[in-house]
């Protein structure tokens, strides 16, 4: 067997060579972002800074659970079983989630990019919001890489991770969402929310090493 | 079904009864408010009895897979 | 097993329970003042100030004392008091022409001290304005009258708080509700871990009935919590943030029990759902234990840390407090014993009729 890292990089490799082929998550996934920020400038206007974050946020969150049920409902049967051969769950749950959160990363700039030419730039801390974005995002692909894996163990997948995963990254979207509405007031900067900060990244590793520790359980049949 | 609307049914008379042996809120304010505990208690040894039942109508299931008569 | 060996836990449980109804039910509250009026007053004026009380005994102690308290430092007493029953008493104070502070105005408390009753405190019960204000003189009006000799209130009873008053035995009954909850979910915890590392083969049935009580316990929470809090914040969610966190606790939890009915295949479906369980605890940690910690809430406690301290919970309640908790506790538990027990009979039975056809 190759070392995990390499499995990783193997995995992450191949997750990116079939998207190339097929393109049917990212672009399913941008598609979703570029009609929903239209729909809603159709509707809303311009948007003050709270409501710009808010939204911003929903789009994020359900762009993760839309990719993440997408990325496993991809892999039944036969695929699931090619992976097995090739590599161990901590590997595949590591490039899953890294893969998800390129994907988000994407998107998120992606969003953040079109809110800004539709609504405007109301963010006065761009480095603040930066810090709970990549900090939410990573913390939402570790924790949807695991649901949509648990979920993908039923026969709907898409209904049940929404359903298993929302009440649990509710704690995690509270958070970010406190340090990402600092970055709307003038002046202030990440140590005065150093607090909250640590608590993400604590929250962050709590999820991760809980992915690592429990894949295994679920990923072996 | 008609068992479970006639439980519901019983709740809706007892709160009116709770609600018309006062005048309204104001039932439950009087008398520092001690009747809010008594509403406390009661929904707790309501969720128990819920409780109860459903465990009772899981016993009577397993029963008649016992002796099917 | 003996039969003191398998019950003992359970008899204590419900004695423990019987014990908080009891005592929890039967202690009276110690006096206090519900309401006095009016509530606002100028300097420079006599005021009769009526104060109806709760569990009091003006007449039949002779020897009433009020003041009209500003600060710890200035206060005046009352000329004259004149109880008209056991409840209803009227005070007079000659208010002096200035305030001791630099203000237009002053929030006052009333307190009030007879030997049957012992001392009795109403917050904010007066305010008073004043057109000028004149330090110096608002000082030595205000510092003649000190409080002094109060009476110890007799008996073992409950305090007396503001809006609270009856409502104060809920903490008996709400409140462990909560802890055993924690508790419960707790024990459902070690069960997945258990069961996980295969130490336990019952362990996902275990926590299947742990989580059962768990959530039963929490929506029993959730409800009793709304009606206390209708009569006291005045609506039943007034979106707090200990209570909206506890909604999501038990979203949580009926998740879990959407995942175990959605997966057919039974050892798949012990180990996600074993999976998800600790999963799910770990991410009720922040939402239990660090986000109210961060926000403001109208629970006790509220800002800094959501602990019991000072008058919410004073000795004589946690008396009756701490063995509710643990009989609660216990009792859930014993719940979830039995839902595992039948669910145990259920698959036995069934492996028997099909072994017999």
């Amino acid at each position: 067997m190759l070392s995990t890292t390499q499995q990783i990089v193997n995995l992450i490799r191949l997750y990116w060579a079939l998207e190339g082929r097929s393109r049917q998550l990212l672009s399913g996934v941008l598609l979703y972002v570029v009609a929903i920020v239209l729909v809603t400038s159709y509707i809303f206007g311009s948007p003050d800074g709270e409501t710009w974050l808010a939204l911003f946020w929903v789009i994020l969150l359900f762009a993760s659970v839309n990719t993440g049920v997408l990325s496993f409902m991809q892999e039944s049967g036969g695929r699931r079983w090619y992976y097995f051969q090739l590599a161990g769950p901590l590997a595949v749950y590591l490039a899953k989630a890294i893969h998800l959160f390129t994907l988000l990363v994407v998107v998120g700039i992606l969003t953040a990019g079109l809110m800004s030419v539709l609504y405007g730039f109301p963010v006065q801390n761009p480095l603040l919001l930066l810090y709970a974005a990549l900090l939410a995002t990573s913390g939402l692909s570790l924790l949807f890489a695991f649901m949509s894996a648990i979920a993908s163990q039923s026969g709907n997948a898409s209904t049940l991770t929404t359903i298993i995963g929302f009440p649990l990254v509710i704690g995690l979207s509270l958070l970010a969402g406190k340090i990402a509405r600092g970055s709307l007031m003038v002046g202030l900067s990440a140590v005065d929310l150093q607090w909250d900060i640590i608590m993400l990244i604590a929250l962050n590793m709590l999820i991760g090493g809980m992915g690592i520790l429990l894949f295994n359980y679920i990923w072996r049949d | 079904m008609s068992k479970r609307i006639l439980i519901v049914a019983f709740i809706l008379v007892l709160s009116q009864l709770a609600m018309a042996s006062g005048t309204g809120e104001d039932f439950f304010r009087a008398t520092g408010k001690i009747y809010v505990v008594f509403a406390v208690i009661i929904s707790i040894f309501a969720g128990l009895i819920f409780f109860l039942f459903r465990l009772d109508r899981r016993i009577s299931r397993i029963e008649k897979q016992i002796n099917p008569s | 097993m003996s039969v003191l060996k398998q019950y003992w836990w359970k008899t204590l449980g419900a004695l423990l329970v019987l014990y908080s109804l009891v005592a929890g039910l039967l202690l009276p509250l110690k006096p206090g003042i519900i309401e006095t009026s009016p509530s606002i007053g100028v300097v420079d004026t006599t005021m009769d100030i009526s104060i109806r009380g709760y569990n009091s005994h003006y007449l039949s102690s002779g020897d009433n004392r009020v003041w009209l308290k500003l600060s710890n430092e200035f206060m005046i007493l009352a000329s004259a008091v004149r109880p008209l029953s056991e409840t209803n008493l009227i005070a007079t104070f000659q208010i002096p022409p200035f305030l001791p502070v630099p203000e237009q105005s002053a929030d006052c408390s009333i307190v009030l001290d007879n030997s049957i009753d012992g001392p009795a405190v109403k917050p904010t019960a007066l305010f008073l304005r004043q057109k000028e204000n004149n330090v110096d003189m608002g000082f030595a009006y205000w510092k003649k009258d000190q409080i002094q000799n109060l009476h110890t209130s007799k008996g073992v009873r409950f305090p007396f708080r503001g809006i609270l008053e009856e409502t104060i035995r809920n903490t008996y009954y709400h409140v462990p509700m909560w802890f055993g909850m924690i508790f419960l979910f707790l024990g459902s915890l070690v069960y997945s871990i258990k069961f996980l590392r295969g130490n336990d083969p019952h362990g996902a049935e275990k926590t299947t009935a742990l989580n059962m009580a768990g959530l039963l316990f929490g929506i029993l929470g959730l409800l009793t919590g709304m009606i206390w809090a209708k009569f006291t914040w005045n609506s039943f969610w007034s979106m707090d943030v200990k209570q909206n966190m506890a909604a999501i606790a038990t979203l949580i939890y009926l998740a879990y029990f959407m995942l175990r009915s959605a997966i057919e295949d039974e050892d798949k479906r012990d180990k996600v759902t074993s999976a998800y369980n600790i999963f799910a605890f770990i991410t009720l940690i922040p939402l239990l234990f660090i986000i109210p910690r961060m926000t403001d809430s109208l629970h006790p406690g509220n800002g800094g840390n959501p602990a019991f301290g000072g008058e919410d919970l004073d000795n004589t309640m946690r008396l009756v407090f701490y063995p509710a908790v643990l009989g609660w506790t216990l009792i859930g538990f014993w719940l979830a014993d039995l839902y595992f027990r039948t669910e145990q009979i259920k698959l036995r039975v069934l492996t028997l009729i099909n072994d017999n056809q």
